[in-house]
């Protein structure tokens, strides 16, 4: 071959040879560069289908375009039919021949196991597995930067299971519990791979082996590897983590995502940068040296120490600077502020010791907070975007007032504590470059204000001036509107004060209330039995109540049902937001009760508290308000329930119903006018 | 005497139409609905619907789950060159072997999409129900999400796709066309009855099976789960993407419509009973006093025991 010329690639030289084919090292005499052909073995494609196949799997992995990810260029045919696939060359080493010369530095395993690990990651974004992640496949070039060579290659040479090709490529070491057991494999088989050869790197061994074939599948299915442990002193914990989670034989334990990975390498990566991991191989070698000079004279020594010492601590912190601003600044160009957060706080760093002004606007925006009275303890939570939804861990700063206090953007849970005072827990967003005022009015511990919240004065979406009121946090329970059954409720007119209305007519009082009864014929909303709410659902929302039974309830506690201008006020304050939480509707259903899993106790859901800190505004069941937006003779209900898709949430989709109509979604909660409140 | 009768009948014709001619703007009356296009015209649409048949699905299966006895198969495969249909496959464990009838089922106009859920829950029960059902992502929701659609609102989705008559084609057309498109994937790649293969929608879902259900032969049956002509905010479409015009031709097949008297974005009178009026047999429809989206048991026990007699 060397020497020809096929279609417009001249043959330089063979640069090896395996189960894969064989790969020549050749220059493109169009393009004047030089590129690797790779020439599939001919039994591999060696019907139309087979070819078509191969042609689609080469056109889907070259559309990867990462810097761990080797370029493909074309797919070609020589004139006798032979596919072969255009490729970048790179000079370098593949990982495999680095590993003939025994286990690697720490360091550098994370580095090229954090590469492998970016590259794979893109590729799983894309919906692509590699099959077959294993040293050979790794190419590591001069300029150390990892590249992956053979994406989606496997997936022809039918290496999802144990073949012929597979044994001769050495490939079944590598192979996950699932692939050798022949079955579907997703992204999960490469990360099983990557900690293989993590395993490898580090110890210089393989952790499943065998005499021959079936005794590695043996091993791969039933053995548990050698710990590293016993194999090699100076690994520090996190690698050991990543093997022994990469290496659960159950998918479902083993990491589910090679980012899970790539998060512990980075922030080892970076303890590595700013020299807080130091190996015992290394702490070895700093005694050794202590001991060379221990003889010298005692003043130069002290003057040298301190001299070193300064040295490394400010010389260790303008490192750690500088690290950390590279890093940050293409996760300033891509939104990543989780990420940026993360990196922060992992540095020990604060935001606005940063060096680069610019950067902090475009990373950060400022909070301000007041409160009545003032002096609330504010303590805030991250919410975390990644992997999924979750609170981060509490962190105050300061009694109010707080005036400017400088955040990375994203979003916050805020408490406000104060003494005397129900503590008041909402949502904010933190836009990069913008300043946000909150101001809450807290309500003192009494029992009238109990289990409610101040929406002081303001205008709510249509432009409509409300006044101040407060409003339950939660949505009614059945233990709450137990009280009122007890209370006698159903029994005193005085609590219906409004016309009753039965199937569309005007009816008696004595003759109305008694269809309000449950499912024994006990005054009492629809779904109860025996005058009792179903078993251990005391914190659910009441539900199987009808307008006129939420508003008896609401005359008997000194409250009122909301209006459509304060429950939408309540919901979404007077910002453009889309849903009670902010504007994430991508994450609606960790947020708010939606989608058939019947009603949940209140507050169920806290990250989906309103901006005021109502919780279930949006799910759980739908909430009877005063008025009617429709027909004077319906009554409105809205914020969509948990038998509803989310978008019922939104104002556009509330509905009707006639004010004795009961139905097992629909609840309510109360108001009080702010005259009555001391 | 019997031709002045004649022609005081004509006057007579001739004023309502007039009449009928001047409805206001603002009632927002579709032409279609009145008179949907002929068989010629109709037959020029189905141009818009067509596709690569021969194109390879290079199916990816991301995960695999199990969810109390429901094995969901979550995957991907290629309906046009430059769109991927992602979707869950919905089977009950320990399926025969035998040739199987299925359901595709099209969710309504969440940001979730497929995944939402609400829509879960439908897809699990209609396959305790016997049927394999392929729940797939509508072109601009849940995995297929793009730049069109970000805040999901009403007042977005309709701004930018429901109210814009090129772009609402143009998406109508891709959703007709992954529709074929899964059910190709359905008898080549898994197998199931060609004979019996079902489409489902939910609310735009289901404004989405009226345009596919009358453009794509082969379902064998029609669902349509809170749908209707407009919702309470559309307001006009080309003719070639307007249900109007497809609801008639889904028969012989059956049709079946579940929809809530309560229900304020598909209202009964001005958009789901005309429709139903332009639907042929054999039709069903099945009122519940309820609004747009909730199903009561009995509801979804009748969709069953429908799906068991017509679908299965």
């Amino acid at each position: 071959m060397i020497g020809k010329t096929v279609s417009h690639y001249k043959i330089l030289e063979k640069l090896g040879g395996g189960g894969m084919g064989v790969v020549y090292k050749a220059e493109d005499t169009k393009l004047k560069r030089t590129v690797a052909l790779k020439f599939l073995p001919p039994d591999l494609t060696r019907d139309d289908e087979s070819k078509v196949r191969f042609i689609q799997e080469a056109q889907a992995a070259s559309a990867l375009q990462h810097s761990n990810i080797c370029t493909i260029h074309e797919v070609d045919e020589t004139e006798d039919g032979q596919l072969f696939i255009v490729m970048a060359c790179y000079e370098g080493d593949t990982l495999k021949k680095k590993m003939e010369q025994g286990p690697l530095e720490i360091e550098n395993v994370v580095n090229i196991a954090l590469q492998v690990g970016k590259g794979l990651s893109k590729a799983h974004e894309k919906g692509i597995v590699h099959r077959d992640i294993k040293p050979a496949n790794v190419m590591i070039t001069d300029g150390r930067v990892v590249k992956i060579l053979d994406f989606g290659l496997a997936k022809l040479t039918g290496q999802t299971r144990i073949t012929k090709t597979a044994t001769t490529m050495g490939t079944i070491a590598y192979m996950s519990p699932e692939q050798s057991r022949g079955e579907t494999v997703d992204q999960r088989t490469d990360v099983w791979a990557l900690g293989v050869i993590i395993y490898q790197m580090v110890t210089g061994q393989l952790p499943f082996k065998g005499e021959y074939d079936q005794a590695v599948v043996y091993s791969i299915l039933n053995d548990d590897p050698e710990p590293i442990d016993n194999l090699r002193t100076d690994v520090p914990a996190e690698i050991q983590e990543i093997v022994q989670k990469s290496l659960q034989k159950d998918v479902e334990l083993r990491y589910q995502r090679v980012g899970d990975i790539i998060g512990i390498l980075e922030a080892l990566k970076r303890k590595f940068d700013s020299g807080q991991l130091v190996t015992p191989d290394q702490k070895k070698e700093h005694r050794r040296k202590r001991k060379k000079y221990v003889y010298a004279t005692l003043a130069v020594l002290i003057v040298s120490v301190i001299a070193v010492a300064l040295f490394l601590r400010l010389g260790s912190k303008a490192r750690r600077m500088n690290a950390l601003l590279e890093q940050l600044h293409p996760m300033v160009e891509a939104a990543q502020f989780d990420e940026a957060f993360k990196l922060i706080n992992d540095s020990g760093l604060a935001l606005r010791n940063l060096k680069t002004k610019d950067l902090v606007v475009r990373l950060g925006g400022n909070l301000s907070i007041q409160t009545m009275p003032v002096g609330a303890l504010v303590t805030l939570a991250r919410i975390n975007s990644k992997p999924d939804l979750s609170k981060g861990e509490d962190f105050s700063i300061g009694l109010t007032p707080v005036v400017d206090h400088l955040l990375l953007a994203g979003e916050y849970l805020i408490n406000l504590s104060c003494e005397g005072m129900n503590s008041l827990e909402f949502l904010v967003q933190i836009d990069p470059g913008e300043s946000l005022e909150v101001n809450r009015t807290l309500l003192e511990q009494k029992n009238e204000f109990s289990g409610m919240v101040r929406i002081d004065e303001g205008v709510n979406l249509d432009g409509q001036s409300i006044p101040a009121f407060l409003i339950d946090k939660h949505e009614v329970t059945n233990a709450e509107f137990l009280d009122f059954v007890t209370a006698r409720g159903y029994n005193e007119e005085k609590f219906w004060p409004e016309d009753m209305m039965i199937a569309g007519v005007l009816t008696p009082w004595e003759s109305a209330v008694q269809k309000f009864v449950d499912k024994t014929g006990i005054s009492g909303p629809r779904f109860w039995s025996g005058g009792r709410y179903p078993e251990g659902k005391e914190n659910h929302p009441v539900v199987g109540i009808s307008w006129h039974e939420a508003k008896a309830y609401c005359q008997w506690a000194g409250k009122n049902l909301p209006n459509w201008g304060q429950w939408w006020r309540a919901a979404l304050g007077e910002k453009e937001s889309t849903k009670p939480w902010g504007g994430d509707v991508r994450t609606t259903h960790l947020r708010a009760n939606f989608g058939f899993r019947g009603t949940q106790p209140v507050g169920s859901y806290p990250l989906g508290v309103s901006l005021f800190g109502c919780f279930d505004m949006a799910g759980n069941v739908r909430e009877w308000l005063l008025d009617s937006n429709a027909d004077r003779k319906l009554r409105t209900v809205v914020g969509g329930s948990w038998k509803d898709p989310d978008y019922m949430f939104e104002y556009s989709h509330a509905e009707s119903f006639d004010p004795d109509f009961a139905s097992e979604d629909i609840g309510f909660r109360c108001v009080k006018i702010i005259s009555q409140e001391k | 005497m019997k031709r002045s009768i004649f022609l005081a009948i004509l006057v007579l014709l001739a004023s309502i139409t007039f009449l009928v001619g001047k409805v206001p703007q603002d009632e927002r009356k579709c032409q279609w609905l009145d008179k949907p296009v002929d068989d010629l015209t109709f037959k020029t649409f189905l141009d818009f619907f067509k596709y690569d048949e021969d194109l390879p699905f290079e199916v990816q299966t991301l995960n695999v789950k199990e969810h109390e006895g429901v094995k969901r198969e979550h995957l991907s495969f290629l309906s046009t060159p430059d769109e991927r249909v992602f979707a869950h496959l919905y089977s009950v464990i320990g399926t025969s072997p035998k040739k199987e009838p299925a359901l595709i089922f099209l969710h309504g106009g969440v940001a979730a999409g497929k995944d939402a859920p609400h829509y879960e829950v439908y897809s699990e029960l209609l396959a305790r129900g016997g049927w394999r059902v392929l729940s797939i992502d509508l072109k601009y929701f849940g995995e297929r999400g793009t730049s069109l659609l970000t805040t999901f609102t009403e007042d977005e989705k309709h701004e930018k796709l429901y109210n814009n008559p090129p772009a609402y084609l143009a998406w109508m057309t891709q959703c007709v066309k992954d529709i074929s498109r899964s059910i190709d994937f359905l008898i080549n790649e898994k197998g199931v009855d060609p004979n019996r293969i079902g489409l489902v929608g939910f609310s735009r879902g289901a404004v989405v099976a009226e345009v596919a259900g009358g453009a794509e032969k082969r379902l064998c049956a029609v669902v349509l789960l809170h749908g209707g002509h407009f919702d309470a905010k559309e307001r006009e479409h080309l003719p070639a993407a307007c249900p109007a015009n497809y609801i008639g031709r889904i028969s012989p097949r059956p049709l079946l419509m579940i929809n809530g008297t309560r229900d304020t974005d598909f209202f009964k009178e001005t958009s789901v009973d005309p429709l139903f009026e332009l639907a042929k047999d054999p039709k069903k429809i099945i009122w519940i006093e309820a609004g747009h989206a909730a199903m009561p048991e009995e509801a979804r026990s009748s969709l069953l025991k429908w799906l068991q007699e017509y679908a299965k």
